[in-house]
């Protein structure tokens, strides 16, 4: 089993911390990645691969960061620096991603979950819906939701998409 | 929204979420060392299938034998309970009175009255003398 576990580690620990990065804050994000590995550890004999084994991890990984949003309430914005109010460099690719994170911040815990699969990470709606456990309907409406806030977040920054 | 617009949205966030995330050092030798942790103090590592199996096993054993023992014990005093009580019984029917039959009590009453009825009829007759 260990071989198994390192190999899974291995496989998915890039994806994984990735997720959490844009889902928490990022000084708690290495500390969910290692929950996030000793849950998949104890909870491997359990794994009866009605799912693929990365969608699995997906989903502890996901639930962890549930976890730690109900604690942190908020993530990210403390740390962020605001961008200037007239003059925002849109070419600078810093400034951009930091403006996005503060944005993706805003959004409620279901949404930015969901928009970070989908669009950071690439999932299918199948997968997320997987993932989450959520009929596609509902992946469908939280995408909708949070795509329409992010958009009207960013505009304020000039970014028009 | 647009098909432009959506394009335009997803090339944005694709852009933009690209990060160089490096693993910490160590990363996989904290987790194993948790993991040690938390088996060392698990109930169910305590309890793993290799010491619960013939644990149980010893323990059903012994049940086996402490309810079966004293079953036979109860058994074998019951037994020789019935059988002296029996022995009693049967001493006792022995020196009782012989039994009475239904009735017999009235026919030996009217032979006790014949009786008493003849001595009286000897006292009348000798007084008339």
């Amino acid at each position: 089993m260990s071989d198994d576990f390192r190999r899974i580690y291995t496989e998915t620990e890039a994806y994984v911390r990735k997720s959490l990065y844009w889902m928490l804050n990022r000084e708690t994000v290495d500390d969910v990645v290692q929950e996030v590995y000793v849950k998949v550890w104890s909870s491997l004999e359990k794994f009866r691969g009605q799912s693929s084994i990365k969608t699995w991890v997906y989903r502890i990984a996901v639930n962890c960061a549930y976890d730690h949003l109900r604690k942190e309430k908020k993530f990210a914005s403390d740390e962020l620096v605001d961008p200037p109010d007239e003059v925002v460099n849109l070419e600078d690719g810093r400034i951009q991603q930091q403006l996005l994170k503060k944005a993706i911040a805003r959004l409620s815990a279901k949404q930015r979950v969901v928009f970070v699969l989908f669009y950071v990470q690439g999932l299918s709606i199948e997968e997320v819906a997987s993932v989450e456990g959520l009929s596609e309907g509902t992946v469908k409406s939280r995408l909708f939701s949070a795509r329409e806030f992010l958009t009207r977040e960013l505009k304020k920054y000039g970014v028009d998409l | 929204m647009s098909e432009n617009e959506d394009k335009r949205f997803i090339d944005f966030i694709a852009k933009n979420t690209q990060v160089d995330l490096p693993k910490p050092e160590g990363e996989w030798r904290e987790i194993m060392q948790t993991i040690e942790q938390k088996k060392s103090r698990s109930p169910h590592f305590l309890f793993s299938k290799w010491f619960l199996a013939p644990a149980l096993t010893l323990a059903a054993t012994a049940t086996l034998i402490v309810v079966q023992r004293p079953a036979t014990t109860t058994d074998t005093e019951l037994a020789d309970f019935i059988v002296t009580a029996q022995i009693e019984v049967d001493d006792t029917l022995d020196s009782s009175e012989p039994e009475i039959s239904p009735g017999q009590d009235e026919v030996n009453e009217d032979l006790a009255n014949d009786d008493l009825e003849g001595e009286y009829e000897e006292i009348y007759l000798s007084l008339l003398e």
